[in-house]
């Protein structure tokens, strides 16, 4: 008698024997890759410039395709389904309309009716705190309130899996902070998978449940690490010693796979 | 002083310094040569006399100037639609649109007369010959001068190409397609004059001011050729008034060249 093999524990992201070249250069972008990301995870992406963090997110998002290897996304091949989105680096919003417009314009893409359009607009709105701007257009909002109308037209698709490139990198830290903090609290309500690119080691420890360090030239990764500090976080966890103590492990390590680091990493 | 109220003041100081300029120019030249450059008072006899009759010649053109210019630029948009959805179609059709532009508009005036006949129709053609080409140049380049991070958001999306074009293209070709309509606003009475004076017809009463212009020029009539001059030009600045308040309207909100801090 068979019994059923024990359903894995879905994964959100799975990547195999994935790399990257561009062009007749002979170093890869990517080394070949196995990553497995399991839902609701929160993976940060640390490495030096040319590590292949962003070319590993726009690969996922089928912007990119890969030279060898399978990505999957939530069982899709990247670039197909629903429930994926994006978050760039700078806000990218269509100037020319207002903060609802650009809250819907992923939806109106896929025709969604105005209804839904509607529910799903306001809803996100609220999670980032901006209803009170839905008519406002966007040069009319600072730095920080743009990156948040990005960040809800990214979750009224209501996506499964998040990519975040650098999403907070143009701003000053204490907005960066107070962004990390409210990208947090949304999640403790919509249980999204989220890929987090950045540069900030303080960023990456405050946010993720797990952290890949990866290294340049070939990009592959150098470290797999577990962020063992409970959630839900908020302002008092960066003055924990736990929390500062990973912030010195996860430097040091980063300055090691980067050649060019005489610096402190921030 | 209030640079809101110098803003005004200062072209308006301009202005008299200016005529005050010209009278003065008159009276320097010798009595014989005087014609040349009629005083203020002979201007202003010569609007007196045939104000009514440069009335209704500025009213003909402007009509005419009006179509060839809107008729130009519904054709543009399309035309740059077009151009902008792939480089082949841009490389096939560019070169015979500078032809386009390249032809002597004096030479094939009395072919056009053939075609379209006499008259408003082939004033209308003229303008629009003229007044295309800087439509269609900047609404093109608008439609391909496109955000990378943007077209990347709308490829994300899975946007299909009709919603690139006009959820993204279009809207951010706007600024560009304005600032053509301006030059074509400048470049419209000026042709459609032109183009009445080598193609109107006078048959009818049905002339417009290039007509009129050559009539007071067979008559040696110069204040009333000045007076001819300075219709037209009132026309121009009438129709890039009328564009700049379209372009206000559309862009005021969102685009940058009308940021608050520019004020």
């Amino acid at each position: 008698m068979l019994t059923a093999a024990p359903v894995p524990p879905p994964n959100a992201v799975r990547l195999e024997n994935v790399s990257k070249s561009f062009g007749a250069s002979t170093v890869p972008i990517l080394a070949p890759l196995d990553l497995t990301v399991g839902a609701g995870e929160f993976v940060a992406i640390l490495g030096p410039s040319g590590c292949g963090k962003s070319t590993l997110l726009r690969l996922l998002s089928g912007l990119a395709t890969p030279s060898s290897g399978t990505i999957a996304v939530d069982a899709h091949p990247p670039g197909q389904g629903d429930d994926l989105a994006y978050v760039f680096q700078d806000a990218t919003l269509l100037p020319w309309l207002n903060v609802s417009a650009n809250v819907e314009t992923l939806l109106r893409l896929r025709q969604m009716p105005a209804e839904e359009r509607t529910r799903r607009r306001d809803a996100a709105l609220a999670l980032v705190r901006l209803s009170d701007k839905a008519r406002a257009y966007p040069r009319q909002l600072s730095g920080g309130q743009k990156m948040r109308v990005s960040l809800a037209r990214a979750l009224a698709t209501e996506p499964r899996v998040l990519l975040l490139d650098e999403p907070f990198g143009a701003l000053d830290e204490m907005t960066r902070d107070r962004l990390g903090e409210e990208l947090l609290a949304i999640r403790e309500r919509q249980r999204w998978t989220a890929l987090f690119v950045t540069h900030s080691v303080a960023e990456a420890v405050f946010l993720a449940s797990r952290i890949l360090i990866l290294a340049a030239r070939p990009g592959r990764v150098a470290h797999d690490l577990h962020i063992d500090l409970p959630y839900p976080r908020n302002h008092d966890t960066r003055r924990g010693p736990a929390y500062l103590g990973l912030v010195a492990d996860v430097s040091a390590r980063l300055r090691a796979v980067d050649p060019e680091s005489a610096a402190p990493v921030a | 002083m209030n640079p809101r109220v110098l803003r005004w003041l200062l072209p308006v100081a301009l202005a008299v310094l200016l005529l005050a300029g010209w009278q003065a120019l008159h009276q320097s030249l010798p009595p014989t040569r005087r014609f040349l450059l009629p005083g203020l008072p002979q201007l202003a006899e010569a609007f007196r006399i045939h104000g009514p009759a440069l009335l209704v010649a500025a009213r003909y053109t402007a009509l005419a100037a009006l179509g060839g210019f809107i008729l130009a630029a519904i054709v543009a948009a399309g035309f740059s639609l077009l151009l902008a959805s792939s480089g082949l179609v841009r490389a096939t059709l560019y070169p015979y649109l500078m032809g386009l532009q390249m032809v002597p508009v004096i030479i094939i005036a009395p072919i056009l007369i053939l075609w379209v006949g006499p008259g408003a129709p082939s004033v209308i053609l003229v303008t629009f010959l003229i007044t295309f080409f800087p439509l269609v140049v900047n609404t093109t380049q608008g439609l391909l001068s496109v955000d990378r991070a943007h077209l990347d958001l709308f490829r994300m999306g899975r946007a299909a190409r009709w919603q690139e074009l006009f959820l993204l293209r279009a809207p951010a070709a706007l600024p560009y397609f304005f600032t053509g309509l301006r030059i074509a606003a400048i470049l419209a009475p000026i042709g459609a004059l032109t183009a009445d004076y080598l193609v109107g017809s006078s048959s009818g009463g049905r002339s417009g001011l290039g007509i009129t212009a050559l009539l007071f020029s067979a008559r040696n009539e110069i204040p009333a050729l000045y007076a001819t001059a300075l219709v037209g030009c009132v026309l121009g600045f009438a129709l890039v008034a009328v564009v700049s308040g379209l372009s206000w309207l559309v862009l005021h909100r969102w685009h940058d060249s009308y940021s608050p801090s520019d004020k």
